[in-house]
């Protein structure tokens, strides 16, 4: 074994006597132990491979020799007095290059730290310098700290190690913030007295850069500002207005995005501008490569300076569309609101992502760092379904101990309710791929929550028959919970083709199981509810007028049960509170129909090409795609000799005319399914201007007049199979046939 | 099926894999005797870049790339001295890199696994 170094060696010199033995092996043969093989050779890292070998030294480029702080100091490469602003502008974009590409999922060690003076920001003399350095490692720990709170990361998003550097943690904000309103005020000054008398081109020039420093220097101290927002943990008073904190942050996302637009202005004034940006003073990429593992991606390729200030503005824009939030009080429309925002163009980065959950969720469990998430779920079951139990509908007295019993049945269910629902908000900022594997797991959950829902149900069920009250119970708070499985469960299969997991040739089952089950559910499950709400409306009418005649007739004042959900919201639609959802899904589900039919006819023309025989079985990637979805008994796996069965008839076709009738039958139908979902469509848009409806419209079009095509005969010799193109609507595909 | 079976001639295979030993052990050059002696025993190799690598010798072959195990790196002795060594863990040095090869003689000696 190799010692530890203090031991001294005898070394013997082995050179020519180990070169010439060698040459005895044959080709191919190796000199090893027993205990040594090939199989244990594989996992070695290979010396002087740049991919694998983080400690070499480029020979290339031997002439130049990677300088530490106190090398570079020594030497007198790295200034530290008196930095020019050309240099200053150099340093500050070129920092914004690494943070940028830190928050791509880079290490701190080959981004941040490569930067010599944020190695040690209390050597610097500079003051300007100084105050910029501080405050960037604040802003850098700052953001550590929230991304790590939020916890939507995963090791391809973010790499918290700081490898033993400090983020300036020993220097209070405060202090960070006086230094660099300091310098910007003395640079101000310098602005000021400039006299605009002797404006040659030199001073003017001058003068462009002073304030370029003025301009970055000012961002930074805003964009801190601006993080520092959403640190409500450690502010004293918790409960701080939620709504004035929003406004504040999108006050800062304006100013930061302006001064990040003139620091893009005056890019080219940096030095090294445009050339190798990276190689100017106090930037050493190489240096820290001792302190990564043996085994580590190699070099990081940093982003240009315009890209990653480009990246801020955008970052700011995210952080803006981020604050309307506020707006969805209500559980539901907040969790499609994040999964909204995690599917745009393109993916938010893991601080927008972060900052989002930090922003509803600050404080555990408490959203907006008010409202316990508990009540925000017994919110949104009860404006979901009116349970008889949250709106006062079982006709029970406050006080009597079969209240308090029903009382506390239901914030015990509701308390279990927090962990799966809470891990709902937090899948969505995950990363895309992350986010399937988790929907996965969190099914479990879900499924044990929709037990103990319909327990629940049950019990109050046999209270509302001893009261009385005319209510049933049966499935409600259970639909509730069903609604969310089965979203989560669309959810999961429709990201595999986000995710591009499916082949061609599987289309036709997601298909089929989305239309014939999943919307189905779902649809049923919005059915229920709504029918819930009705019976509640109704019931509130019938009591209020009852009351109403009660008093004026100056009889008993009972009915004090019902007296608190007054205030409750009523539902707008006044007829059927859930056509809009209702018919948004009949259109999906009509959709998914239509290409499922188009799948099995195509296949049956030979155009989809399927993998040969002896190496597939359909079952087992049936199964496989479906498993995760097999952990919920509500609703239960279809397994694949079911979908044989139900799929029989698409597929029998026996003889080759037959063949073809059939699959211009099946298009025909495609077709329709996919006219029926325009129409259905086309009558959303006139309460709404949803860009999801719109361009699923559009899908509805094109792939209607394709099918129409491919039902006369077109191109059914076709060589090339369809293509499906997804841009338009990330889930549901335009179909090409060409 | 016991048809089948008794069609099948049983073969000692554990006899002809040692007679196999036996014959590669007799065919061993002088080369290769040399470098089962140095097996495990603590190597230092400098590579060009300037670089030290000291390990334990495990695995060579004829174009002279060598496996260290328990691997450290030293770094060239100009740049600072002061510097730890890192460490590698199990690293192969590609023959084409090998400035020197020198070991430990302590340990060619002492090592229990050399017999």
């Amino acid at each position: 074994m190799a010692r530890p170094p203090e031991v001294v060696y005898s070394w013997t010199d082995i050179t020519s006597d180990f070169k010439a033995s060698v040459k005895d092996l044959e080709l191919g043969e190796l000199a090893h132990d027993d205990l040594f093989g090939l199989f244990e050779a594989m996992s070695a890292i290979e010396m002087m491979d740049p991919k694998m070998d983080a400690g070499m030294h480029q020979i290339t480029n031997g002439t130049k020799k990677i300088l530490s702080f106190d090398q570079a100091v020594k030497t007198e490469k790295l200034e530290l007095k008196k930095v020019n602003p050309e240099q200053f502008i150099g340093i500050v974009d070129n920092s914004i290059a690494c943070l940028v590409t830190w928050l791509e999922g880079h290490s701190l060690a080959q981004t941040v730290f490569i930067n010599l003076y944020a190695q040690h920001p209390q050597k610097i003399e500079d003051r300007n310098l100084k105050a910029f350095i501080t405050i960037f490692l604040k802003v850098v720990d700052l953001i550590k700290d929230y991304i790590n709170q939020a916890s939507v990361f995963e090791e391809e998003d973010f790499q918290p190690l700081v490898y033993g550097f400090r983020l300036a943690s020993d220097v209070p904000e405060a202090k960070a913030l006086a230094l660099i309103k300091e310098s910007e005020e003395e640079l101000m000054k310098e602005i000021k007295n400039f006299a605009p008398s002797n404006s040659s081109a030199d001073e003017s020039q001058e003068m462009k850069e002073i304030s370029a420093v003025h301009t970055r220097l000012r961002f930074f101290r805003h964009f801190y500002q601006l993080l520092l927002k959403f640190n409500r943990r450690e502010s004293p008073n918790a409960s701080v207005n939620a709504n004035s904190l929003i406004e504040d942050i999108l006050k800062s996302t304006h100013v930061c995005r302006e001064a990040l637009n003139s620091c893009l202005q005056t890019i080219s004034l940096g030095s090294g501008y445009g050339a190798e940006e990276i190689e100017i003073m106090g930037f050493e990429p190489q240096v820290n490569q001792r302190l990564l593992p043996p085994t580590f991606p190699r070099y990081t390729q940093l982003r240009s300076r315009a890209d990653a200030i480009n990246n801020l503005i955008q970052l700011m824009d995210r952080l803006k569309a981020m604050c309307k939030i506020k707006d969805h009080t209500n559980f539901h429309s907040a969790l499609d609101f994040f999964y909204n925002i995690g599917r745009q163009r393109p993916p938010p980065c893991v601080l927008s992502r972060s900052l989002l959950q930090l922003l509803y969720i600050p404080l555990c469990n408490r959203v907006f760092g008010q409202q316990p998430l508990t009540e925000v779920l017994q919110d949104a079951a009860r404006i979901f379904i009116a349970p008889p139990a949250l709106t006062g509908g079982l006709g029970l007295v406050a006080g009597t101990q079969q209240h308090a019993q029903v009382q506390e049945c239901i914030d015990q269910l509701f308390q279990q309710c927090v962990r799966p629902m809470g891990s709902l908000v937090q899948i969505a900022g995950h990363n895309l791929a992350r986010q399937r594997d988790k929907f996965g797991h969190i099914l479990q959950d879900l499924a044990a929550l929709q037990e103990e829902a319909d327990k629940v149900d049950a019990y109050l069920h046999t209270i509302s028959l001893q009261t009385d009250s005319g209510r049933s119970h049966l499935a409600c708070l259970g639909t509730w919970v069903l609604l969310h499985t089965l979203r989560t469960m669309i959810q999961y299969l429709f990201s595999g083709f986000e995710l591009s997991l499916y082949s061609v040739y599987e289309y036709h089952y997601i298909f089929w199981y989305l239309y014939e089950f999943l919307y189905g559910w779902l649809i049923s499950a919005y059915n229920r509810a709504e029918s819930f709400l009705t019976e509640h409306q109704s019931m509130a009418e019938y009591l209020k007028s009852k009351g109403k005649a009660a008093s004026a007739t100056n009889k008993k004042g009972g009915q004090s049960g019902n007296g608190k959900n007054k205030k409750k919201k009523e539902r707008s639609a006044t007829g059927r509170p859930y056509a809009k959802e209702i018919a948004y899904c009949q259109a999906v589900q009509s959709m998914c129909g239509g290409y499922y039919k188009a799948m099995v006819a195509m296949d049956l023309e030979g155009k989809i090409r399927r993998p040969r025989t002896e190496f597939d079985d359909e079952r087992v990637r049936y199964e496989h795609r479906f498993a995760a979805l097999g952990q919920v008994s509500t609703p239960p796996l279809v397994p694949y000799v079911q979908f044989k069965e139900m799929t029989k008839l698409e597929f029998n076709a026996t003889d080759e005319n037959d063949k073809a009738s059939h699959a211009s039958n099946l298009y025909a139908t495609a077709c329709r399914h996919f006219h029926h979902a325009a129409t259905i469509l086309t009558a959303l848009t006139g309460q709404s201007t949803d860009e999801n409806v719109t361009s699923l419209i559009r899908v509805c079009k094109t792939n209607c007049v394709v099918m129409r095509l491919l039902a006369g005969g077109h191109r059914r010799e076709g060589a090339t199979g369809p293509q499906f193109d997804f841009t338009v609507h990330p889930h549901l595909p335009i179909v090409k046939v060409t | 099926m016991d048809e089948g079976l008794s069609n099948i001639e049983m073969v000692d295979i554990s006899k002809e894999a040692s007679n196999e030993k036996e014959l590669t052990m007799k065919i061993k050059s002088p080369g290769r005797l040399k470098l089962e002696s140095w097996l495990n025993a603590v190597m230092k190799i400098e590579i060009e870049d300037g670089r030290t690598l000291i390990g334990q010798f495990l695995c060579t072959d004829r174009d002279c790339n060598i496996i260290l195990g328990s691997c450290y790196e030293y770094p060239p002795p100009d740049d600072n001295a002061s510097e730890e060594p890192r460490v590698l863990g199990l690293a192969m040095v590609p023959g084409k890199y090998i400035v020197s090869i020198s070991v430990d003689d302590l340990m060619v000696h002492n090592s229990p696994y050399i017999t």
